[in-house]
């Protein structure tokens, strides 16, 4: 069979993500690298900002950390999600960190009300903070986006390339999974 | 204007050897490479040469093209995409040929329960690294297939 050329292979930089990725791959190259950066640290950069507040120096090192890290994760990648989901993935595990780190509250969750402020036990803001870990990757980058970061559905629809609604069923299914962990025998009731 | 953290990014990952930064620019050498395909081309022109679209791009392969679990098609389906990948000019080879392969397999010989392929390219590259980045620019990959990539013997 033979097949009668036409037209021209598209630019690097018009390559989708997957295309540039799976060149980055195969070679390594810088030239697919920057392009990836360009494309997605404006996004990871206002996710920082508004998971880690501060000053602009902190949320640019959350940032840097996230592309470190997900470049040494690459080959793991499966691509159940978009690569801008997995990456903002990064984005709010670095920024729970640094949180973490700097001795602010964990996380800000509307359910369960006794575990939040000040006077919340160490050790329940630990059970907490654990049971957050526990979650599948997917329904943690929703629930920290929208309890510590403020996102509304919309807007974490938009940044995880998902509808809003999933956003939502989302939410409350990391919710009750972590009401479950918490109060096993509660959730056993219900 | 270049951005600081990018410099910054790819500096780090090129110490972890996680990027392959790109040669800089050495005015002398790019003048020796310069002289020399200079030489190249003039001795090139010496004696004759065959067809340029005779000469195969080196051995040929079969890319064998598998659906899987994460195997997204597209809305608009896959031939038109397809197509234009296997037509467009590519720097690392040349794709002969391809099919794609239509309804449930007649199965002949003993119980085989094997995943079978949906379709096949038929490619020429001139060595390993040429042949992964052309099956790895193949559009299927990106809708969640898989490839396995198999030497013609012929």
């Amino acid at each position: 069979m033979s097949l009668r050329l036409f037209g021209r292979a598209a630019a690097t930089s018009e390559r989708s993500d997957f295309e540039l990725l799976n060149l980055f791959l195969v070679r390594r190259g810088e030239a697919e690298f920057r392009i990836l950066y360009r494309r997605h640290t404006p996004r990871m950069r206002e996710v920082s900002r508004r998971l880690v507040g501060g000053a602009a120096s902190a949320a640019e090192d959350v940032t840097q950390e996230a592309w470190l890290r997900a470049v040494r994760a690459i080959g793991s990648f499966e691509r159940r999600s978009s690569l801008r989901s997995w990456l903002i993935g990064f984005v709010v595990n670095v920024a729970r960190e640094t949180r973490r780190r700097a001795g602010a509250e964990p996380v800000y969750m509307a359910e369960p009300p006794e575990l939040q402020g000040e006077g919340a036990d160490p050790l329940a803001m630990l059970a907490l903070e654990l049971a957050v870990d526990a979650l599948p990757p997917g329904y943690r980058a929703v629930l920290l986006l929208h309890d510590l970061g403020g996102f509304t559905h919309a807007e974490i629809g938009e940044l995880l390339e998902i509808e809003e609604g999933t956003s939502k069923s989302q939410l409350a299914r990391a919710r009750s999974a972590v009401r479950a962990r918490l109060h096993p025998e509660t959730e056993r009731k219900r | 204007m270049i951005d600081p953290a990018e410099e910054s990014m790819v500096r780090r990952l090129a110490a972890e050897g996680l990027i392959n930064r790109r040669a800089r620019f050495r005015p002398a050498l790019s003048l020796a490479v310069a002289a020399l395909l200079i030489g190249v081309f003039w001795l090139g022109t010496m004696w004759p040469t065959r067809e340029p679209d005779a000469q195969p791009a080196g051995p040929r392969y079969v890319l064998l093209l598998y659906e899987g679990p994460d195997y997204r098609p597209t809305a608009s389906g896959r031939a038109a995409e397809y197509s234009a990948w296997a037509r467009a000019p590519h720097a690392d080879g040349r794709v002969v040929g391809g099919e794609e392969l239509a309804g449930e397999p007649t199965r002949l010989g003993p119980a085989f329960t094997g995943p079978i392929p949906a379709g096949f390219f038929i490619v020429e590259a001139g060595d390993r690294a040429a042949l992964l980045r052309l099956a790895a620019s193949c559009p299927h990959l990106r809708h969640g297939g898989s490839i396995a990539i198999r030497a013609l013997t012929g």
